[in-house]
This record gives C-alpha cells, sequence and structure tokens, in this order.
C-alpha cells in the first residue's frame, strides 16, 4: 500500500506541475498585461504610474520568475493581491472557500441519500415500469441545466411561499440549522445532477455483479437473499460508484458557480465568476489551479482508497 | 445472446452512422429495426429533428421580430397572440425561443465537431504510437481534465471575450481532452486484437494500420460519445450565456434569456425563464435518450444488462 501511494502521488505532483503551466501561460494570453487590461479606457493615467503599478504586482520581472513567486505562494500563503479589490487573494479564499466546501458536503450528502436506494431499486426491479420510470428520471436529471432549475426553484419559492434566500451568510459552527436551511436548495439542486449520475452508475455496477459467477455460488449454496445482497452484491458493486462519485465532484464544483450565482452564496464559485467579470486576472489564475488542486487530490484519495478496499489494484 | 442477434445489431448500427455504406433498402430496413427496437430513441431522434427544423426556419416559423420591443405589450401572460408570453420589454418569447435555438445548435455542432475531431485524433495518434508519445500526451492531458469543464470554459470565455462563435472554443477546449483520454483507451484494445495483428503480418504499413483498421472500429463509441458532449456542449453554452460570456444580449439565445435582464421580472412574470429552459431541457434530453439508444444498438455487450 505504501509504494502504491507513493507511485500515486508521484503520478498527481507532476500532472499538477503541468497544469499550474497551463494556468499561467492562458492568463499570459491576453492582449497586453494586467495592467493595460484593468485600466483600459483610463488615459488618465500615465505611464509612470502604470510601471508602478507593474512593479507592484511583480510584472516588471522575467516570465520565470513570476510563475515561481506565483506557484510558491501556494505553500507560504502569499498569492498576491486582486487587481481589483486590492484585497489579498489567500484572504479571498479564506473567505470563501468554506461555503462552496459546505455546499459540495451537503450536496454529495443528499445525492448519496437518495441516489443509491434508488439505484437499488432500479437494479432490483429491471425492466419493469419503475425502473423506466427511475432511468427517465436521472436522465431528466443530466438534461436540465442547474441555472435554469436553480432560476425555477427561486421563483416559485418567491411566489409560494415568499421566501428570499438571505443576503448574509450564516457560519456553520454558530448557526448551523441556519446554514443548513441556506443551503438546503442550492444542494438540493446540485445533487439532482448527481443523483442522475450515482442511479444509473448503481444500477449497471449492481447487475454486473449480480452477473458473477461468485454471486451464483452463494446463492447455491443457500445463503439467504439478504445476506447475498448485503456481503456479495452490495459490497462489491460499491466500488466503481464510488469513483464515479469522486469523479462528479469535478462536475459539481462547476456547478457551484452558477448555483452560487442565483442563490448569492458568498462562496468561490461566485467569486470566480466577479474575478473574471472584473478581469481580475491575477485572482482567476489563483482559482482556476486551486480548482485543480481540489480535483487531483480527490483523485488521489479515491484512487488509493480503491486501492485499499480492492487489493488487486495495489498489485497490477 | 444469439451471434445472428449481435450481427444484426451492428449492422443497424452500421447503416445509422454512415448511411453511403449501403444500399438504400438495407438502410431503410435498419431503420425501421431502430425504430422497432428503440422507441424512446426513435422519438428522440425526431424531437432533434425538430429542433434542427425550427433553428433553419426560424424567420418563418417566428411570428415576431425576436429583437423588437413592445412597450405596451412587455410582461404578458401567454396567450392566443404570444403562445409564451412576453418579456420585460414586449418582446415576443417563444420567437426568441425558436431564434435561440440557432445559437445552442450551431454552438453545439461545431463545438463537438472541433472537440471530437480534435480528441480523436490525439487520442488516435496517443493510443496507436505509445511509448513517450503517449506519456507526454498523457500528461498534458491529465493537467488539462484537472481543471473543471465549466470552470475552464469560464477561464477562457473570459479571456476571449463574450461572442456567440467565440464560444465554440472555451467549450471544445473543455470537451477535447476527456475525449481523447476515451478515444485512447479505445485504440489500446483495439491494438491488440488479431485483424490488426493479422494486417500488420501481412505488410501494412503503420500509417494504413491506424487509418484502415484501427481508427474505423473507435468510431462506434466516438459516435456515442458525441451525443453525450453534443448535450454537455449545448448547456455549457447556455451556462456561459446565462453568466454572460456567450452571446451577448440582445440577440437571443436560451441561456441569455434567463440572464440579468429579465430576472427582476422573473415573479410577475416566470414564463420568460420556464420556456427558454423548457427548450433547453428538451433538446438536451432527446440527445441523450438517443444517444442512449445509439449505445444499446452499437454496444451488443451492454444489451444483456438493459
Amino acid at each position: 500500500m505504501a509504494v502504491y501511494t507513493l507511485k500515486r502521488i508521484g503520478v498527481a505532483v507532476p500532472t499538477l506541475l503541468l497544469t499550474s503551466i497551463i494556468v499561467f501561460a492562458l492568463m499570459r494570453m491576453l492582449p497586453g498585461d494586467v495592467i493595460t487590461t484593468q485600466l483600459a479606457g483610463d488615459a488618465a493615467v500615465s505611464e509612470e504610474e502604470r510601471d508602478r503599478l507593474r512593479a507592484e504586482y511583480g510584472l516588471d520581472r522575467p516570465l520565470v520568475v513570476q510563475y515561481a513567486r506565483w506557484l510558491s505562494g501556494f505553500g507560504t500563503g502569499d498569492l498576491g493581491r486582486s487587481s481589483y479589490t486590492g484585497e489579498g487573494i489567500t484572504a479571498a479564499l479564506r473567505r470563501t472557500a468554506p461555503v462552496t466546501l459546505q455546499l459540495a458536503i451537503v450536496s454529495i450528502i443528499i445525492s448519496i441519500g437518495i441516489g443509491i436506494p434508488l439505484g437499488l431499486i432500479s437494479a432490483i426491479a429491471r425492466n419493469s415500469p419503475w425502473d423506466n420510470v427511475l432511468r427517465f428520471f436521472s436522465i431528466l436529471g443530466l438534461s436540465a441545466p442547474e441555472f435554469w432549475t436553480g432560476t425555477l426553484a427561486l421563483t416559485f419559492l418567491a411566489i409560494w411561499f415568499s421566501w428570499v434566500p438571505p443576503t448574509g451568510y450564516r457560519v456553520i459552527t454558530s448557526d448551523p440549522l441556519g446554514t443548513l436551511t441556506q443551503l438546503a436548495i442550492p444542494a438540493f439542486l446540485i445533487g439532482y445532477r448527481l443523483v442522475a449520475v450515482i442511479i444509473r452508475m448503481t444500477r449497471s455496477a449492481v447487475l454486473e455483479v449480480m452477473g458473477e459467477d461468485f454471486v451464483r455460488t452463494a446463492r447455491a449454496k443457500g445463503l439467504r437473499p439478504t445476506s447475498v445482497w448485503t456481503r456479495h452484491v452490495l459490497r462489491n458493486a460499491m466500488l466503481p460508484v464510488i469513483t464515479v462519485i469522486g469523479g462528479q465532484v469535478l462536475a459539481l464544483i462547476g456547478g457551484t458557480v452558477i448555483i452560487e450565482q442565483i442563490f448569492a452564496l458568498p462562496g468561490i464559485g461566485r467569486l470566480t465568476l466577479d474575478a473574471i467579470i472584473f478581469r481580475d486576472y491575477p485572482l482567476v489564475q489563483s482559482i482556476v489551479f486551486l480548482f485543480a488542486i481540489a480535483v487531483v487530490v480527490v483523485n488521489v484519495v479515491i484512487d488509493l482508497s480503491y486501492a485499499y478496499l480492492d487489493p488487486r489494484i495495489r498489485y497490477s | 445472446m444469439t451471434t445472428r442477434g449481435e450481427g444484426g445489431a451492428h449492422a443497424a448500427g452500421v447503416g445509422v452512422i454512415s448511411p453511403s455504406s449501403g444500399e438504400g433498402r438495407s438502410i431503410w430496413r435498419s431503420l425501421t429495426r431502430f425504430a422497432r427496437k428503440q422507441p424512446l430513441g426513435t422519438a428522440s431522434l425526431v424531437v432533434l429533428g425538430l429542433v434542427v427544423l425550427t433553428a433553419a426556419l426560424a424567420n418563418v416559423i417566428a411570428p415576431y421580430d425576436p429583437l423588437l420591443p413592445a412597450p405596451i405589450e412587455r410582461l404578458r401572460a401567454p396567450s392566443f397572440s404570444h403562445p409564451f408570453g412576453t418579456d420585460e420589454i414586449g418582446r415576443d418569447v417563444l420567437s426568441r425561443v425558436v431564434y435561440g435555438s440557432r445559437v445552442s445548435l450551431i454552438v453545439g455542432f461545431a463545438t463537438v465537431a472541433i472537440a471530437v475531431g480534435a480528441g480523436s485524433f490525439v487520442g488516435l495518434v496517443s493510443g496507436f504510437v505509445g511509448g513517450r508519445t503517449d506519456l507526454v500526451i498523457q500528461r498534458v492531458l491529465d493537467a488539462l481534465i484537472a481543471i473543471p469543464a465549466l470552470i475552464l470554459a469560464i477561464a477562457v470565455a473570459g479571456i476571449l471575450g463574450a461572442g456567440t462563435l467565440k464560444s465554440v472554443v472555451p467549450i471544445a477546449v473543455a470537451i477535447m481532452p476527456i475525449n481523447a483520454r476515451v478515444v485512447r483507451s479505445t485504440v489500446l484494445s483495439i491494438r491488440e486484437r488479431q485483424y490488426v495483428e493479422a494486417a500488420r503480418s501481412t505488410g501494412a504499413t503503420a500509417r494504413r494500420v491506424m487509418l484502415r483498421h484501427v481508427l474505423p472500429n473507435t468510431l462506434a463509441p466516438v459516435f456515442v460519445l458525441a451525443s453525450v458532449w453534443l448535450g454537455n456542449a449545448i448547456i455549457i453554452e447556455a451556462s456561459l450565456s446565462f453568466l454572460g460570456l456567450g452571446t451577448p444580449p440582445p440577440s437571443p439565445s436560451w441561456g441569455n434569456m434567463l440572464s440579468r435582464s429579465g430576472r427582476a421580472y422573473l415573479e410577475q412574470a416566470p414564463w420568460i425563464a420556464i420556456f427558454p429552459g423548457l427548450a433547453i431541457t428538451a433538446t438536451v434530453l432527446s440527445v441523450n435518450l438517443f444517444g442512449d439508444a445509439l449505445r444499446d444498438v452499437l454496444d451488443p455487450r451492454l444489451r444483456g444488462s438493459s
């Protein structure tokens, strides 16, 4: 396991370095630089002032130095300042990350709680009307865009219950119930897409395992059906489902941008959009890379848990 | 499952993909066979056909000018003269939805063509050549996949600026690496098949083996995936437009019809939001259902389980 862990991390680190180079290069593809973009129409700002700003943001240094400085910022915690608000980037991330993280966790809990049982029903009663309804429901979940379901939820909650999302964000440690009521609907909307994926994956994984020889053996030797289900089918079917859930965290992170925008949640998703709209490229650069770090870390954790649960992977 | 059944399904699939490969009669037979076996898939294909027709004939179908404001008609509920109602400056929502289909379809198909074309090329080369080339390509793809698709699309769109055709690039960039990854894994398994070995042993050049033996056999999975990407591309395009990074107003797109301008009036006029979203959902749902049916037909292994 230790060897496998090291190997897996050994692949993740170069991947992240490459991602950081791609993100850094992407932000350098802008015509001009951050300062020209920021002060686009502002002729009143003199060339000396611009040079001073460039020096302040370190833009007068060679690209390699700028890159090294930026990347080391993820270690030291000094990522520089937002070019629009002037707020420290690390501080902005610290302020917004917990909101998004809570939203993501609640979404995942909701989607697992609904998705796995429904996927099981779909597999057990396969090709029945129930199965068809569930399959349709899950494909529907993949087809309805979040900005639409979010907008409709907001509109009809306002019309029917006069509910509007609270403007200030409540911190979970001081007001757990308030946080949950604030997060429940957005999390459910993000979770619905996840539910769709989990139902489909659970269904096909369970069906595949049910066809295995060891399940037939378990049945043949007279085990009780519940025992066959819990100890033989479910245990083996959950592995691919875990992988899919992990993979979907990726898609989910993207969805938070939209849902946070609609429900006025001050999370990273909203920070990202503001940064893009105000052309705050130093901030965009750090956020995009932070998302990549999160994705890679999640993937490593999934692979490791997979290897832990299934020894065959460790030795292949 | 009988061998005959598999062969039939395969023939039906080939007929669907490239009508030029068979004669007229066998295409018709394949189509009726597809319709009988996959009623849901056929229905969704019909819906898709209608959407394409709507986009093509938007100027004929739309009852009003989608850009023309009519202040006295503002925020009218759906009625006989305005089946989908009117928006906050009195534009006909139906006409805007009809014209909006153009943006979704043009961007959707263009994106998929670029992403699938480029992704398949990269995946084919990576999987077929192998060795160090494969290693380098895979690491770069890993690095790109590490950035969530929508975030990558938003960042690239932010750099390029808003615009209907400009939004093709960020979406294609976001989808391409995933497609390349899938094509590569298909190529890896096909490379080991006996017919590839047979072709090699008869002295076929690497290029010939790649283009004549490996490439055609990756088409079925690529075609199924293309339908998944099309659905994704339409949703990402609409999301970008919604966020103000895709098609800029006043041109109607299904995404920007739900963005800022109309949002303030939603409580009085929910139809402004309902119909464009319904159009997206119906279109993407059809694409997904059709893709599902296609997979059932093209991949006989899955038929036992579904």
